[in-house]
């Protein structure tokens, strides 16, 4: 199998790409009129082949997180010559270089043409039952069931659950993203029923409606805008409000989907599938 | 080439002249309102006062309003506008936006209007006869950016940055990687500090931002040779995942203050803004960094 069929067969397999929605990507023309186009603007859609030939008969895949140069490496050690990035890897969110020179990403496109290999980026939320299930992967980790409304965001990224201590679902969100150093506003002992988790946004932008809805008390998020949503979950921690916000990091937010789509894929296909741990290590300095 | 805005700073810089005496032809009023206050910072700041794009303006309130006191912030949540209010200080500066939008621009805001938050918050400001005016670009701008000054001040570093172009950069006693963590956190209140990096590694140097300059900014840092980087915030993929990609070949310890660490800056506004201001009362009402990870 090449590496463009094996693309045709993931999409068959998990189904339309899902409609993206304000809620969760804001208007982004001052995003990118300041970061010059590094933030993701609504509706753009980021799957496909980013680096290599997407025509080479496929030996082995490797699914990671975010393909870093380490999982690339380890890649060509096992022998794999594909290699899927849920998360950016080259650049900013569309894999577009953001500064110049980037060494450390001639590096590793020198890595990737020495060795022979493909990526293909695999990371927006799609609308078939197994794509769903790859989606879901981390709020099925953590207990909870299914969402609002499937296929309607942001209803589709809001979960009820019975009533939780806050403390719980950040300890089961560790173990299940494997970071460690996490970032949390709120009180620990916060009775949570209501919860938003904002998966593959990739773009931190407006976020901030999904945490100011009434039915959601804790926005678990890879990395928002500082001075917007957690400005906001403050303040209304301030007003008496039962809010918190949990940051886990973008990329440690797609370990699980990632480990996911990895054992979908060993089911559709005959060569070997390895999903690598690849969010950067973070160490809590305190 | 010398613009007015060099040739001002490197006055400023020289004889360390306070803004007031340098317009002291013109004596401020005692009772001032809102927009005479803001006339004299601009007056005073010596720069050209571009309000774009971080929208240096007045975000809220009133400009007839009488000035009963200037409250400088990192920014002008609930919380400290409740004390600032307590205080009498009643015209508020904050460095960053104060509507969850980061140009207070309604128009571009994903919140509804109705939202309580956003309701609560205008009720406070106007109950309390308060006004709010951005200091983002022009206290980055001011000689030598009030808020790097005012962070490395907090770090404990002003003796130690060395003279080079680019981000202010620090010669450090060789100290491990950890320990640097710690007393960053220390020194900045923090309850949570991430760091990237071997824990053991010996760090000599370490390039300094705040706040989020930009991916291309930090990504320069990150290359600058610095054993260690201290930055504010980041956009993960883009800036955590190339020191992630540079570790593979090159050591790189990072360390991620978060936002926050803009905040001691608008102290040093503070000692500005009352230099022009001495009849009024003007202070920095702090604010704690607001992450934790609890175990």
């Amino acid at each position: 199998m090449r590496g463009h069929e094996l693309f045709d067969l993931i999409q068959r397999g998990l189904g339309p790409e899902v409609a993206r929605h304000r809620g969760v990507d804001a208007p982004a023309r001052r995003d990118t009129a300041i970061a010059g186009g590094s933030y993701r603007s609504p509706g753009t859609l980021v799957d496909g082949f980013r680096a290599g030939d997407s025509d080479s008969e496929i030996k082995g895949i490797v699914v990671a997180a975010r393909a870093s140069t380490q999982v690339l490496r380890r890649a060509a050690e096992l022998g794999a010559n594909l290699v899927i990035s849920r998360q950016a890897f080259l650049g900013d969110s569309q894999d577009r270089p953001v500064s110049r020179p980037e060494p450390a990403l001639a590096e590793k496109l020198a890595l990737i043409e020495r060795n022979g290999l493909a990526v293909l980026r695999l990371q927006d939320a799609r609308s078939g039952a197994a794509g769903r299930a790859i989606t879901e992967a981390l709020p099925r980790a953590i207990g909870l069931k299914s969402v609002l409304r499937n296929g309607s965001p942001p209803d589709a990224l809001v979960y009820r659950l019975p009533e939780t201590l806050l403390i719980d679902l950040v300890r089961r969100i560790k173990t299940a993203t494997g970071n460690n150093a996490v970032r949390l506003i709120g009180d620990p002992a916060l009775p949570i029923r209501g919860l938003a988790l904002a998966t593959e946004t990739s773009r931190p932008n407006a976020l901030t409606p999904l945490i100011a809805r009434a039915d959601v008390h804790l926005l678990v998020a890879g990395e928002v805008h500082e001075t917007e949503t957690s400005a906001y979950v403050m303040d209304a921690i301030a007003l008496g409000q039962p809010k918190a916000l949990l940051l886990v990091g973008s990329i440690a937010l797609e370990e699980p989907p990632a480990r996911s789509l990895a054992a979908w894929l060993q089911r559709e296909v005959s060569m070997p599938v390895t999903w690598l741990p690849s969010s950067p290590s973070l160490e809590e300095a305190c | 080439m010398i613009d007015r805005r060099t040739t001002i700073a490197a006055i400023a810089g020289t004889f360390l002249v306070p803004a007031p005496l340098v317009k002291a032809s013109s004596p401020l009023p005692a009772s001032l309102t809102a927009r005479e206050v803001f006339a004299a910072i601009k007056a005073a700041s010596g720069q050209p006062w571009d309000p774009n794009p971080t929208d240096d303006r007045i975000i809220y309130g009133r400009r007839d309003a009488p000035v009963t006191g200037i409250a400088t912030c990192f920014t002008a949540s609930l919380d400290v506008l409740r004390r600032a209010k307590a205080a009498g200080l009643n015209y508020v500066v904050p460095h960053e936006a104060s509507f969850f939008e980061r140009y207070d621009d309604f128009a571009e805001s994903a919140l509804r209007d109705s939202d309580p938050v956003l309701l609560a918050k205008k009720r406070l400001l106007d109950d309390g006869g308060m006004v709010i005016q951005r200091m983002h670009g022009h206290a980055h701008s001011r000689p030598g950016d009030a808020i790097m000054t005012g962070l490395i001040r907090r770090l404990g570093w002003e003796k130690m940055r060395a003279e080079r172009p680019g981000m202010p950069w620090i010669d450090l006693p060789a100290t491990p990687a950890r320990d640097l963590g710690r007393h960053i956190a220390a020194r900045l209140g923090r309850q949570t500090l991430r760091m990237f990096g071997d824990p053991a590694r010996m760090i000599r140097t370490i390039s300094i931002s705040a706040g989020m300059p930009g991916e291309n900014a930090q990504i320069q840092q990150l290359e600058s040779g610095a054993d260690a980087v201290l930055l504010g915030e980041v956009r993960e993929p883009e800036v955590l995942g190339y020191a992630q990609d540079m570790a593979a070949s090159r050591p790189i310890t990072v360390y991620l203050a978060g936002h926050t660490g803009e905040d001691p800056g608008m102290g040093v506004l503070a000692e500005w803004l009352q230099g022009i201001f001495p009849a009024l009362p003007v202070q920095w009402l702090e604010a704690a960094d607001p992450y934790s990870n609890p175990a």
